[in-house]
């Protein structure tokens, strides 16, 4: 076997890690139970999104998804910030009543 | 090159798979923010690095540096707001979790009972129909203010009176006092020297109107005892609630204890969190009270601070007059007059609005928008004059 066959395993192996990971994330945010719960697997969700447009930047390429990579963290970050907000206000004001 | 680029990617993707079962198998949320944070930035930071040995180019490495960086910055303060949301909102804890640092310290929700058994500062505020326990305790929240010495000596006939133990609970408020505003960019150090001279100041008032109950409880012979709390006053005298305790404020003085000269209605901000009913001492004599106003409104809330009042009554030389909320008219008072006939006081029906002479006990302070219309028109701010709330 040469090195570019092992190469492509890798890429192959990692690839079906990563997805395995996105389906346990999946099942995370279906079953909650708490919308913390659901969050937490959601920015899960886009640190795999990182990575995996770190992949896609191998298998293609093109050197352009590293620039994605960098968006979808970024994005994920004020996606995770924001509900985490949402969620803190939401229970103060539930707690006035 | 090969070699390392499949390692990096591999032991970035086992990480993550292993993140993934973390927030799949873990039991608490927190614990799965653990594991989220922690594996998912070295599994992705690791796929990252893998790439930019691949590439090569000063380029990408420059531009999986930034992500990196960016990942290691970001996700550490993003868990943090999230396990705080977490927290506050009330998510359960694993049954095996003993130690919670944050408890009297952050007000956490009530989450529905998930697990049926996580521990919780709330406590049901409008549970009806308390049972009709005598008064068993009197509870007397310490905070430096005018009338505080004369709220301790009211509280101390109180408890002779009910043959109760005397309670005072001290309390720092530590939320407000660390609130020193916005603080501008180098100006932390001094806001800090600010927050820390504040609470120290705090303690010391703290400690010498401790003293002074001690002084006159240990001239009264009666059971009595001091608790000293510092954190968010609202959930510590929450989680002192208990049947047949009576909860006496004195007008004001908030819990910062002065630091700040806020001028703050404490019963009102305590009974706004869910506490009641609430019995203000100290402003007036307790038998110069001839006549006192109860403000009805037909809730089971004022309910139980009528029966809380006729059990209780720091005012023994007055007579009742109680007045429906306008609006509520139809209301029947029968079963209020039964209660104070039983507990051998005078109550009559009145009109819905008190005269300027009576003083005011507000029965649901929750009712017909917070606060009783007339008395914003009648007595404007007077506190002065409201003995209770519930």
């Amino acid at each position: 076997m040469t090195d570019g066959h092992l190469y492509q395993a890798v890429l192959g192996v990692t690839a079906c890690l990563l997805l395995a990971s996105a389906l346990m994330a999946s099942v995370r945010i279906v079953r909650g139970p708490t919308a913390a719960d659901r969050v937490v697997a959601l920015d899960m969700l886009s640190i795999l999104g990182t990575a995996a447009a770190g992949m896609a930047a191998l298998i293609s390429g093109a050197i352009a998804f590293v620039d994605v990579a960098l968006v979808v963290a970024l994005v994920g970050f004020l996606a995770t910030v924001a509900f985490a907000g949402f969620i803190e206000r939401a229970s103060i004001q539930g707690d006035g009543e | 090159m090969f070699l390392i680029t499949g390692l990096c990617l591999l032991a970035g993707a086992l990480l993550c798979c292993l993140a993934a079962v973390g927030i799949l198998r873990l039991p608490d949320v927190f614990m799965r923010l653990h594991a989220a944070t922690k594996a998912g930035v070295v599994g992705g930071g690791l796929i990252l690095i893998g790439v930019a040995i691949h590439d090569g180019g000063a380029l990408t490495t420059a531009k999986v540096g930034v992500a990196i960086t960016f990942l290691l910055l970001t996700t550490p303060v993003a868990g943090h707001f999230l396990g705080r949301a977490a927290y506050v909102s009330g998510a359960p804890f694993w049954q095996g979790t003993t130690i919670n640092q944050l408890e009297s310290v952050i007000t956490r929700r009530h989450f529905g009972a998930v697990r049926g058994q996580e521990s919780s500062a709330v406590t049901s505020p409008d549970a009806e129909q308390i049972p009709a326990a005598a008064v068993s305790k009197v509870l007397i929240a310490l905070a430096e203010g005018p009338h505080m010495d004369a709220a301790i000596d009211q509280a101390i006939v109180l408890a002779q009176q009910h043959d109760a133990e005397l309670c005072g609970i001290a309390i720092i408020d530590i939320p407000g006092l660390s609130n020193v505003g916005p603080v501008p960019i180098g100006a932390g150090h001094h806001a800090a020297g600010l927050r820390k001279w504040r609470i120290a100041k705090a303690r010391c008032t703290v400690a010498d109107v401790i003293e002074r109950l001690e002084w006159k409880a240990k001239d009264s012979g009666l059971r009595w005892s001091v608790r000293i709390e510092e954190g968010k006053p609202h959930a510590i005298v929450r989680g002192l609630q208990e049947p047949g305790c009576l909860m006496a404020v004195a007008p004001g003085g908030w819990f910062d204890q002065g630091v700040l000269e806020s001028k703050v209605p404490v019963a009102r901000r305590l009974v706004d969190s869910g506490i009641s009913p609430i019995f203000i001492l100290g402003t007036t004599p307790a038998d110069e009270v001839r006549r006192i106003h109860f403000s009805h409104d037909g809730s089971q809330r004022s309910l139980k601070t009528w029966r809380r009042l006729m059990e209780a009554n720091p005012w023994p030389q007055a007579r009742f007059v109680i007045g429906v909320t306008p609006g509520c008219e139809h209301l029947s008072i029968d079963h209020l007059l039964r209660v104070a006939r039983d507990q051998g006081h005078r109550a009559d029906p009145g009109s819905a609005e008190a005269d300027c002479e009576d003083y005011v006990v507000i029965g649901n302070a929750g009712s017909r928008g917070w606060w009783p219309e007339w008395l914003n028109r009648s007595m404007p701010a007077n506190d002065e004059k409201i003995l209770a709330i519930g």
